[in-house]
């Protein structure tokens, strides 16, 4: 039986018209025929996964219901996982079982989901189309010569393609929004603070978010409220209560928002995409939303901004890996110094090594307040941006990513290329707010995402607009015949 | 090369400037891969030169998204810190230690 939402399996569950048992089964099979098309997993959790599934089920017939009861989800190898591998798609942990569960990992187990397996991923989330994994790119499912986008990649493309009903991500610079915008599906970045990052595998510390990838929004809201909320163990984790996304989206009482289009955000796009963007404008103009003009100036300069702030905290935090108390230990090395060196020299791809270099250099004396000090007065004035922006409207909206999917191997010569494939996502990483990619069409039978994002902590609004705009149009139902 | 040279960079992504760059990042960069790793670099900071005019001058520099107060907690130690387990993913250890190359002869 073939369910199209989480929704529906939780109700299918809760009702036993299916086990846990048999839908994990299924969606086993389902990935393990996709693998080598899609190469959307790095780890599949096979027996983990079954026997998690015959838990619930024993459960189930004691009447014992969790919130996500039997739900299979694929996890984005990125999260610590406990007595499993966790690679963050590089070869410098390609050995590494971690001994503890990050809390979005934890939190999923408790509600009660089946972890199907570690999605592929660009190594240490740095990259926009999963290219850069030491495991293979992944593909993207509506056309396996392109790009599925990333970091996140192999939980957006196996969304995608219905090998899973649901999957998690991170955001540091749009990893979720880009590959759910390339791939047709929704990606929610939630607001940084609202969910735990504690073993989560650090990128940039003060930009990295967890989020997740579902086919609606409705499912998003559902998964959120487990996902969130104060975390001990996260002192950037935010004590502010989490709501019932759920029931606020589908309460019949607020309909009506003011919506702004930053015509930064509109003035490049090509026509194609520009029309199926105001295309998806009249839809909420038709269901009562006030559209104004506005203006975010600074988000011009969010890639460059990002490009050493982010390079920055990761070759901070990529410092860890020395080859001595986990990760990739080089067996050519005579002395400590060589140790380090050459560990993290054959253990790091080209991409990772790369930033290291510009973050090094951006943090080096001499170069300190030019670069790094200055990146962050302008990510100050892009976060001010916003802040004014929000006075005079409840939500923005522009298209997530400049047009669809690229080739594989278009852009992997070009970092500048890749990076600006990001143009729309990063600025909202770097002030923090919450934000959803959702389809809004399609151009040469490749998808297309809108973007919507709201101001801090209120993911309620960007999920209610999502799931009103998905009530009036079908492209979230449209899937890929891989 | 004498350690303070070696904290000295230049604006240029040159040879010296990546052989610099990549001793405090303790990586290696093969020869062959200098060129084209000095023009990406080059092309990275020309991008990132764009926020030079930026007008900052009334700005504080933004380390962070949130305005949160650093939270304290009790000194406790919880059964995270497992030192046989978490020395499980070491391929080096000797009686809890991790072991290293000698560092002095």
């Amino acid at each position: 039986m073939t369910y199209t939402s989480v929704k529906e399996i939780l109700t299918a569950i809760k009702s036993k018209d299916i086990s846990a048992s048999e839908l994990t089964m299924e969606y086993l099979s389902k990935i393990k025929k996709s693998q080598s098309d899609l190469n959307c997993f790095i780890t599949l959790t096979e027996d983990t996964a079954i026997e998690t599934a015959k838990r619930v089920d024993n459960d189930i017939s004691k009447n014992i219901l969790k919130p996500l009861s039997g739900l299979p989800i694929a996890q984005k190898d990125i999260f610590c996982t406990k007595d499993i591998k966790t690679s963050c798609g590089s070869k410098m942990l390609d050995n590494f079982i971690s001994p503890y569960d990050a809390t979005v990992i934890e939190k999923l187990n408790n509600a009660g989901t089946v972890m199907l397996g570690k999605t592929n991923m660009d190594e240490f989330a740095m990259g926009s189309s999963n290219e850069t994994s030491f495991y293979g790119p992944v593909k993207n499912p509506w056309n396996h010569d392109y790009v599925p986008g990333g970091s996140s990649g192999g939980s957006a493309s196996a969304v995608a393609a219905r090998i899973t009903p649901c999957s998690t991500g991170t955001d540091t610079g749009g990893s979720i929004r880009q590959p759910a915008s390339l791939c047709g599906i929704c990606g929610l970045k939630p607001t940084y603070g609202r969910v735990s990052r504690f073993g989560m595998i650090a990128f940039a510390s003060s930009l990295d978010q967890a989020g997740l990838f579902t086919t609606d929004a409705l499912d998003a809201a559902i998964l959120l409220k487990e996902i969130s909320g104060h975390d001990k163990k996260d002192s950037t984790s935010s004590e502010i209560s989490v709501p019932d996304y759920y029931n606020y989206c589908i309460n019949e009482d607020k309909k009506k928002f003011t919506i702004g289009i930053p015509e930064e955000f509109v003035k490049e796009l090509n026509d194609d995409v520009k029309n199926t963007f105001y295309d998806a404008v009249k839809v909420l103009e038709k269901i009562g939303c006030e559209i104004k003009k506005i203006s975010l100036k600074y988000t011009g300069l969010g890639v460059s901004a990002y490009q050493v702030v982010a390079p920055a905290e990761c070759s901070s935090n990529l410092s860890r890996f020395d080859g001595v108390r986990f990760g990739h230990r080089s067996q050519n090395s005579s002395n400590l110094e060589e140790l380090y060196r050459e560990s993290r020299s054959e253990g790091f791809g080209k991409e990772v090594k790369r930033r290291i270099l510009v973050g090094t250099y951006a943090l080096s004396a001499g170069y300190y307040d030019a670069y790094y000090i200055k990146a962050q007065k302008v990510r100050n004035l892009i976060a001010q941006d916003f802040k004014n922006a929000f006075k005079e409207v409840d939500l923005i909206l522009g298209p997530t990513t400049p047009d669809i999917a690229f080739k594989i191997g278009e852009k992997m010569n070009d970092p500048i290329a890749m990076y600006l494939s990001d143009v729309y996502t990063v600025s909202t990483n770097l002030a923090g707010l919450p934000a959803m990619s959702i389809p809004m069409g399609f151009k040469s039978k490749m998808p297309l995402g809108l973007q919507i994002i709201g101001n801090h902590f209120d993911e309620e609004n960007i999920l209610k607009i999502s799931y009103l705009f998905q009530r009036e149009t079908e492209w979230h139902t449209q899937e890929p015949g891989i | 090369m004498a350690w303070k040279d070696l904290h000295h960079l230049e604006d240029i992504m040159d040879k010296n400037t990546i052989t610099k760059l990549a001793y405090l990042s303790k990586l290696s960069i093969p020869d062959g891969e200098i060129k084209e790793l000095s023009k990406n670099l080059e092309n990275i900071l020309e991008l990132i030169s764009e926020i030079d005019a930026a007008p900052t001058d009334n700005m504080d520099p933004m380390a962070h998204p949130l305005d949160f107060s650093q939270p304290l907690r009790e000194d406790i130690s919880t059964d995270n810190i497992n030192r046989e387990k978490n020395q499980n993913d070491s391929s080096k250890t000797k009686d809890g230690y991790y072991i290293v190359p000698r560092i002095l002869d």
